[in-house]
């Protein structure tokens, strides 16, 4: 059997674009349940502000500790899973992961600080722009990981905006249903292949 | 230089082991998942999997997920050593 240099070129370039594909597949994977979690906190929370007022503090406290704590336990559940994934890559791994780590303390503390600054901010405004934070996230994240990720956040943004500047009454249960929902159906689009 | 792997080399087969390559050495794939990665029809891909699993390459596992027939594919230590095997070619072959 003869093989070209131009064949074996294209095998190789085959080759990686599988790799590639499975790195999204992975991340994609990854990405899901986290999509859905935090879909599910907003939709909650947003949905017992507009509908229950008096509970909207402790709907947001619980649902937040909730998204947290489960968040926690999520991703050290895929990082053990990665490990076992690139044994050979076990101790890169972690420092990736220590690295992502301090990113996203940085982006935090940064969102704190800018908060702060603009102080005072209604809960409306206040609502708008943490969300908008997480799916501009999610945008930026996307564009590493793969564009289905980057749509979502997109869309999730545009949702956010919408409803801001057109929504007076309902706005809570638009941010719940259009923010929550497009983050419950972004996670499900993910799962797919 | 050792010549090239005739049963990976052709290109479904060579998608289907670089994809599998690609998962960790416990991890298996679904079939449909590995279908719709590659865009070939079941026919083709139950060809070229028989081919594989035939040159033990490959392992397929059929069990149940609840009440619903499972089957999935992973690279025996051979298929893997192989598809390495391969690429070595093909990577000599563009430097030599």
């Amino acid at each position: 059997m003869q093989i070209s240099r131009d064949e074996a070129a294209q095998a190789l370039s085959d080759i990686n674009d599988a790799r590639s594909r499975v790195d999204k597949l992975h991340g994609y994977g990854d990405a899901a349940p986290f999509l859905i979690l935090w879909g599910m906190v907003w939709l909650v929370a947003n949905s017992t502000t507009q509908f229950a007022p008096a509970l909207a503090d402790m709907a947001w406290l619980v649902g937040i500790l909730t998204g947290t704590t489960l968040t926690i336990v999520l991703a050290s559940v895929q990082a053990k899973r990665r490990g076992a994934r690139d044994t050979n890559q076990a101790g890169q791994s972690a420092q990736v992961a220590i690295r992502m780590g301090v990113s996203q303390g940085v982006v935090l503390a940064f969102f704190v600080a800018m908060v702060t600054i603009v102080w005072p901010l209604d809960a409306r405004q206040f609502n708008a722009l943490i969300s908008l934070f997480w799916a501009c996230t999610y945008m930026g994240v996307g564009v590493w990981i793969g564009m289905r990720l980057f749509w979502i956040g997109a869309i999730t943004a545009v949702a956010i905006l919408f409803g801001f500047f057109n929504i007076e009454h309902y706005y809570s249960l638009w941010m719940g249903v259009a923010g929550g929902g497009s983050l419950i159906a972004g996670g499900l689009w993910l799962r797919r292949v | 230089m050792e010549g090239p792997d005739e049963v990976i080399h052709q290109s479904t087969r060579l998608r289907i082991t670089s994809i599998l390559n690609a998962l960790g050495s416990a991890e298996l794939m679904e079939f449909s998942t590995l279908k719709a990665l590659i865009s070939a029809s079941d026919g083709n891909m139950a060809t070229h999997l028989t081919a594989l699993e035939k040159a033990g390459y490959i392992e397929v596992t059929k069990d149940f997920l609840g009440k619903k027939p499972r089957t999935r594919v992973a690279l025996t230590a051979d298929g893997r050593r192989a598809f390495t095997r391969h690429v070595a070619y093909l990577k000599a072959l563009l430097e030599g």
